[in-house]
């Protein structure tokens, strides 16, 4: 039973999705290229610096090395996750030969988890558009965890690094440069990916709850024999 | 369409592949990451790079005949980016200081497959001196106790960072220091702008800052007594499949230190070309009396100071465990110090202590035209400056050491005592200054204020 009704919202998902998939993909790309974007306003803001330099790394190269020369896979796909393509950043010549002060990482691996974050966001608002309706407290509450979900993914995928911290990426970055105290932001480093796995799952459930029938306000049918036609008939999902 | 999807796997693959891909004679690729503002890094570093030791002690015959090196360095501002690129191969070897060392060894000891060696130092200062806390020139801070309730900056991670908690929990203020991360370029950028009530840093940045007039030591790190040690660690993979590469390696990195030992003048001036550090810093490191005693063996009291340091960062920031015996290895600088004619257990029990070393080394003048210049008692030295300074002759720095540590001193920063007697003492710390002037019953004066007393009166 459980299987068909998430078998159900999915063919809903996807139903919503199929016919703005331009949209859907328009939006999914704008929400990441955002993203970066955003981070780099933050550090320019932060810092009150242009980048004056960016690096482009041989990622494929680098993944490469990586694969020939880490026996244990559980090790290879962590340092691969790591890798960078391209670097823009603010180099500082007051001292010595430069010192790169603060740089933006483009990681292919934080990238994909960035595009996979922007395509449930732009699904979730999809559903949401359509959802009209929906009662207002059940729009809010889908709203609030998609917004928590993607909050909390795409603090943990910043790829800011800031030479305090030793010069390597890590999301604690962003924390810091809002000021939050070094102690406690390196208690909370370890939580990332729990953090992160959150955010997915509130996107996830939220999209799920989305696609559901009749939500809140609307005497729900039968969830095992709802499907997104007649879903669609009665115009949650259209 | 199935073999055109082959085909560009294949191409992809090879395409990422043909960087590294052994062309018909041996190719061996030594990538070497190290840091150009790090002063303890230099003769791992920056020296046998510009010097080609390496390539001159690289192995040429038996199973290496005829094999072609690809030597390559990537100069990084702290040690952690370095540890990452060793995880990814693209670095063989790396040197850092002693908290970045420790991250590295306990990174790569957390994984189920890789691991690292520490196989030499680069250079040490017993007392931990290299680490310091600096205000800014104008502050009225003159004491490690005095930033209660204050805000200090420091390179979160570094050895800087872990000499600060000490110092906190020594004076007992851990509590009441609110702690801040910034790299050393913005520490330094906020000193110099009053913008932050001191700031913690590694070599050689808080000499920057005095040299450059911006800020004032209150503490030295040789105040916390925990040994300040810079290390080379290399992949166990590299390391086993080129054992004599590796050796190659410490055995330049044995000649850096000679050559530094043995011209420290021209060897300032030329790493000042390499580095961008003004070489009046630098000479405070690598000269007779600096603060680096450049010796690549491994004590035992280095490897007690790497295990102090590993609880802190175990306490501060969750790190890894750590297994010593497993990380350190003495195999290869042994090896090296035996191919060079060495004997490496006189190096490893010989241990400078610049507070018996320094004492009665003469003050300094650098002159910019004559060069280094050096006098026995303090007179000597002041009258000289006096009269350099009547002709007008520019003066690139002066050098005198602490009677508390034996450290070496810019003489602009010191504080100078005057006893009833005309003998004349300099002090690193004010407190310490002040201290010996009610010993003495004598003056406690600047430099100025000290040439001025001879300068020619006619």
């Amino acid at each position: 039973m459980m299987a068909l009704a998430l078998g159900s919202r999915l063919a809903t998902v996807l139903g919503t999705i199929r016919p703005r998939i331009g949209l859907w993909g328009a939006l999914t790309l704008a929400f990441t290229v955002g993203y970066y974007l955003l981070l780099m306003a933050s550090l320019v803001l932060r810092f009150g610096t242009l980048p004056n330099y960016a690096t482009l790394y041989n990622w494929p190269g680098s993944v490469w090395t990586i694969i020939r020369s880490t026996p244990s896979v559980r090790d290879m796909l962590p340092i691969i996750a790591e890798e960078y393509l391209l670097e823009f950043g603010y180099m500082n010549y007051d001292y010595g030969l430069g010192i790169s002060e603060w740089a933006l990482n483009i990681i292919p691996f934080k990238v994909f988890l960035m595009l996979i974050l922007s395509g449930l966001l732009a699904a979730n608002l999809l559903l949401l558009r359509t959802k009209s309706s929906c009662s207002s407290r059940a729009r809010l509450r889908a709203g609030a965890a998609t917004g928590l979900g993607a909050g909390f993914v795409a603090i943990t995928s910043a790829t800011m690094s800031w030479v305090v911290c030793c010069a390597t990426p890590t999301w604690i970055v962003g924390l810091s440069m809002l000021g939050l105290g070094v102690s406690t932001a390196f208690w909370i480093e370890p939580l990332g990916p729990w953090l992160t796995s959150t955010g997915y799952l509130l996107l996830v459930v939220s999209l799920m709850f989305l696609a559901k029938p009749f939500v809140a306000g609307s005497a729900p049918a039968s969830e095992g024999v709802s499907t997104p036609e007649i879903s669609s008939r009665e115009g949650a999902h259209a | 369409m199935k073999h055109t999807k082959l085909g560009i796997g294949l191409g992809l693959a090879l395409a990422a592949s043909l960087p590294s891909m052994p062309a018909l004679a041996k190719t061996i690729d030594i990538a070497i990451g190290h840091q150009s503002m790090c002063t303890d890094t230099y003769t791992a570093g920056i020296v046998v790079k510009e010097l080609g030791l390496l390539e001159k002690n690289l192995p040429k015959d038996g199973d290496y005949a005829g094999v072609d090196y690809n030597i390559s360095w990537a100069d990084y501002s702290s040690g952690g980016p370095i540890t990452n690129q060793m995880m990814a191969n693209k670095l063989n070897i790396g040197v850092m200081g002693d908290y970045p060392l420790i991250v590295n060894g306990a990174k790569f000891q957390a994984t189920d497959s890789l691991r690292t060696l520490y196989i030499a130092g680069t250079g040490y200062n017993l007392k931990g001196s290299g680490n310091a806390v600096v205000v800014p020139v104008e502050s009225d801070i003159y004491s490690f106790d005095q930033l209660k309730g204050k805000a200090v900056s420091t390179p979160v991670g570094s050895a800087a960072w872990g000499m600060l908690l000490k110092a906190m929990q020594d004076a007992g203020i851990t509590e009441d220091i609110s702690l801040k991360n910034q790299s050393p370029a913005v520490g330094a950028a906020n000193i110099a702008a009053g913008k932050i009530d001191a700031h913690s840093d590694f070599c050689p940045w808080s000499e920057i800052m005095e040299f450059r007039g911006t800020g004032r030591k209150i503490y030295d790190g040789s105040e916390a007594g925990v040994p300040y040690l810079h290390g080379v660690v290399v992949r166990q993979d590299f390391a086993e499949d080129y054992p004599e590469v590796v050796t190659a390696f410490l055995k330049s990195v044995i000649e850096a230190g000679k050559w530094i030992e043995e011209n420290p003048s021209e060897a300032v001036d030329l790493m000042e070309k390499w580095t961008g550090v003004e070489k009046e810093v630098l000479y405070i490191y690598f000269s007779n009396g600096g603060h680096l005693t450049l010796d690549p063996t491994i004590k035992d009291k280095w490897v007690d100071a790497l295990k102090f340091d590993h609880t802190v960062l175990v306490k501060e920031k969750a790190i890894p465990p750590l297994d010593f015996d497993a990380w350190i290895t003495e195999d290869y600088i042994k090896a090296a110090y035996a191919d060079l004619g060495m004997d490496y257990e006189t190096d490893k029990t010989t241990v400078v202590d610049p507070e018996v070393a320094n004492a009665g080394l003469p003050a300094e003048i650098w002159h910019s035209r004559d060069g280094i210049l050096k006098y026995e008692s303090y007179p000597e030295f002041l009258t000289a400056i006096a009269e350099f300074q009547g002709t007008g002759a520019k003066l690139n720095a002066t050098y005198v050491y602490d009677k508390a540590t034996g450290l070496k001193l810019f003489g602009k920063t010191a504080y100078f005592v005057v006893g009833k007697d005309g003998a004349y003492e300099t002090f690193l710390r004010k407190p310490d200054a002040e201290a010996y002037a009610a010993e003495v019953n004598g003056d406690l004066v600047d430099l100025p204020t000290a040439v001025a007393a001879f300068i020619p009166t006619d």
